[in-house]
């Protein structure tokens, strides 16, 4: 118990020494948590809603829908080899809705008051079909904003609304399959390109099925829904194929009918979720930059700290600690941060999470509360977790093999020796000598600092074609859909950019403590503290430059392609950044690189030499 | 605080600056060399600094290395170099500018008596050429070598003392280093 106290207060104790490297530190592991959980919580919403919704409606396997012409041949499709239960079919009409401030188009079922076997819509409040009152599907009522109790409008005839429901035979809003005739067009449409009766981005609602056909004066005008049962659901696809393409389709039927389609559940499931995993894959590649980013945090932190671990294991040892309560104390502080970075990453990724995907709302169990999973939670641990120990691991090894004599004595690691960039800086203005001495001292960082610009930059060059690819309003996304994609790229933007803002922030910071004694000296030498700011500040802004033309060709490109690669997009129809865009960006990143390294720079530019030197003899 | 003549106490950080480039050279305690570059690197930095070009600051620095006796280290890093070659070194960076004055900062306190020997004998030698050297430290034998000796106490100038070459007989006999 006493090894475990002192053990946890060590670890404390050196937290609150270092409290702006330990925040540095969570900010880096917390950003990739949470971009981490986001993804994954995503994935669990693309996928589990729908089935949940499948099992609570018992939905059907495949979906007819025809015209009123067709109906002679629905018995022959209900005998249909392999069916084993059905229900309808119900009659379904277009409708104009009206509520306050709000006109949509909608395809209106009509339902009877009692449960069926298959298909029965889950009421999520509310209560079911009722003459003169009316159901509206979750996710549409959610989008158009309407409550049960409001009243709303159906060709001009009053209804209450009753329930809210969600059902697996259709995507809900506004993924929507169409139903009715002459169809639908989803996605962004103006008005000059939608024939006279098309409906667009139609909700769905239930009526009675009396209420359904008293919206149209002419019967002939009604199509019909109907749910089927399989025997065998996995092959559903089977089914459809082979009756769409047998006698129930008649495409030259002479009474001018909309023929037969038949949708089965697996094309219903890849609709529901198409923008959930749209989202996903987004958020999936932000956190792999991020973590790359992450990596390159945690790699100048701990580089940075690794000398004074190393003093500080000697100290340990003096005192008669052992190899393995050395590690246990370099482990638990790394740990603490990790574990409080895991459980931040996973609360503000799954809080966050509802605004991504709306899209799933009108799915049983995600109506805007999509849920952690254990499996989220053990991942997301686990990679903290991996992320300290890896962190702890070189210090722990190498404290536990170092002599205490040693480990005392040791100094700081000395600086590297880079002899092509000596000699080129000595070409150079003053302030640029400086610089280039200063990145010949610690060329691995100088390649961290590349790397992290060229990843920033590399995720705004794709920010920057698929803000401009949604600007087009892409096929089969609506405006609300846009609109969450949208959202989903401003969460990544800003996490990469934070990210990246605490990398060029600490790695200048290290860089200042670094080269106290070089500054000083330089200073000693003659150089004016501002040819030492701007060193500093150079030191860190040509890298910079570097990195964020890497981070456009081939980064940029590169990760763009692999998005296309792993979604299956079309990269013809995104619209690549012009040419000055790409230089406002490389422009825009060295700026910004120059004001966050100012500050720190200008402190490093003005220590007092003669304590830094004397300070080096203490 | 005056420096031929010009006050300097009262001057702006950049004219400090200036002043360091061209009227003042730094001999330290802890020679504070740059580790990662060469001897000859490390001397010519000074002139770089000053506005030389890369060619007469080499040039400059390898003259003075041959002036200190390292011209068959200019290559070698710090750490490859014995203390007294170190703080030769540093004496050799101090020059680099041909400074006024070189002020050094107990030059031989992490000395041992031989490398002693080879900085009080490049002083001396600096000294007879002209240069006007100050030297800080807290061993009376090593302030005996000078002309003018300052005494300081808590920060203030308690004595003044015109030596005239010290004794007769050789340096290192004075300062007790040798027999």
């Amino acid at each position: 118990m006493g090894r475990i106290l002192l053990v946890g207060r060590l670890a404390l104790r050196d937290l609150q020494r270092r409290r702006t490297e330990a925040a540095l530190l969570l900010i880096a592991i917390l950003a990739a948590t949470t971009t981490l959980t986001l993804g994954l919580v995503l994935r669990d919403a693309a996928s589990d809603p729908y089935q949940s919704t499948r099992a609570a409606t018992n939905g059907p396997d495949a979906v007819a829908d025809f015209s009123s012409a067709g109906l002679d041949r629905l018995e022959k499709l209900v005998s249909a080899a392999g069916v084993t239960d059905h229900s309808g079919p119900y009659p379904v009409t277009a409708a104009k809705l009206q509520t306050s401030g709000t006109t949509s188009d909608v395809q209106a079922v009509g339902r009877d008051a009692a449960s069926v076997s298959v298909d029965q819509p889950k009421v999520i409040e509310g209560s079911w079909v009722s003459d003169g009152g009316v159901v509206l599907e979750a996710a549409f009522a959610n989008a158009i904003g309407v409550r049960v109790g409001d009243t709303l409008t159906l060709e001009g005839r009053s209804f209450t609304v009753v329930g809210e429901a969600v059902t697996a035979a259709m995507a809900p809003y506004p993924g929507s399959s169409c139903l009715v005739e002459p169809g639908c067009l989803h996605g962004a449409v103006t008005d000059d390109t939608v024939p006279a009766g098309v409906l667009r981005n139609p909700g769905l609602v239930w009526l009675t099925q009396a209420d359904v056909r008293s919206l149209t004066s002419d019967p002939a005008s009604l199509s019909y829904v109907l749910n089927l049962k399989l025997a065998d659901p996995a092959r559903a696809q089977t089914f459809v194929d082979t009756n769409t393409a047998q006698p129930f389709v008649d495409p030259d039927q002479g009474d001018g009918g909309r023929p037969l389609t038949i949708q089965s559940w697996p094309e219903i499931l890849n609709e529901a979720t198409e923008l959930a995993r749209d989202s996903q894959i987004l958020l999936l590649i932000g956190a792999w930059l991020l973590g790359l980013l992450a990596v390159a945090s945690l790699s100048v932190l701990v580089g940075g700290r690794m000398a004074d671990q190393t003093r500080r294991v000697g100290l340990l040892k003096a005192v008669g600690a052992t190899p393995s309560l050395v590690a246990a104390v370099l482990l638990a502080e790394y740990l603490l941060v990790a574990v409080v970075a895991a459980a931040a990453g996973l609360a503000i990724g799954a809080l966050s999470a509802p605004l991504l995907t709306e899209s799933s709302s009108g799915l049983v169990g995600s109506a805007g509360t999509p849920s952690l999973t254990w499996s989220t939670v053990a991942l997301v641990t686990a990679v903290a977790l991996a992320v300290a120990v890896l962190a702890t691991a070189v210090p722990a090894v190498r404290g536990a093999r170092t002599s205490t004599v040693s480990a005392l004595a040791d100094a700081a690691r000395p600086p590297r020796r880079t002899g092509w960039l000596i000699a080129l800086s000595t070409r150079l203005p003053v302030p640029l000598l400086l610089a280039l001495q200063v990145a010949a001292r610690r060329p691995r960082r100088v390649v961290l600092g590349v790397v992290s610009i060229a990843v920033t930059v590399s995720g705004i060059y794709v920010l920057l074609v698929l803000n401009t690819f949604l600007g087009t309003r892409p096929g089969g996304y609506t405006e609300a859909q846009v609109e969450v994609l949208r959202h989903v790229l401003g969460v990544w933007t800003v996490i990469l950019l934070s990210l990246a803002a605490v990398n060029a922030i600490v790695i200048t910071w290290a860089t200042v403590l670094d080269n106290r004694h070089a500054s000083a000296l330089a200073r000693a030498l003659g150089a004016t503290p501002q040819e030492v700011t701007v060193a500093l500040a150079a030191a860190q802004v040509l890298p910079a430059l570097i990195g964020a033309v890497l981070g456009v060709f081939p980064g940029g490109f590169g990760l763009f392609a692999a998005i296309m690669a792993i979604t299956g997009g079309d990269g013809d129809r995104a619209t690549l950044p012009s040419l000055w865009q790409l230089l406002a960006v490389v422009l825009a990143t060295v700026l910004a690189v120059t004001a966050l390294t100012a500050v720190p720079a200008r402190l490093g530019g003005r220590r007092p030499v003669t304590e830094t030197l004397q300070a080096e003899l203490a | 605080m005056s420096l031929n003549g010009r006050r300097i106490d009262d001057i702006c950080e950049k004219a400090l600056a200036r002043l360091r480039r061209t009227a003042v050279g730094f001999v330290f305690q802890a020679f504070h060399l740059m580790e990662e570059l060469t001897a000859v690197e490390n001397v010519e930095l000074a002139a770089l600094l000053a506005g030389r070009s890369p060619r007469a600051a080499r040039r400059r620095a390898e003259e003075l290395l041959e002036q200190v006796g390292l011209t068959d280290r200019a290559r070698f890093l710090p750490s490859a170099l014995s203390g007294g070659q170190r703080q030769r070194v540093a004496i050799a960076r101090a020059l680099s500018n041909e400074p006024l004055v070189v002020l050094a900062d107990e030059p031989t306190g992490n000395l041992d008596s031989a490398a002693t020997m080879e900085v009080l004998q490049l002083f001396k030698d600096l000294h007879e050429s002209g240069q006007t050297l100050v030297v800080v430290t807290h061993d009376a034998r090593i302030a005996a070598t000078a002309d003018r000796m300052f005494s300081m106490r808590d920060g203030a100038l308690v004595d003044e003392t015109r030596l005239t070459g010290g004794s007769t007989g050789r340096l290192g006999a004075l300062v007790g280093l040798e027999d």
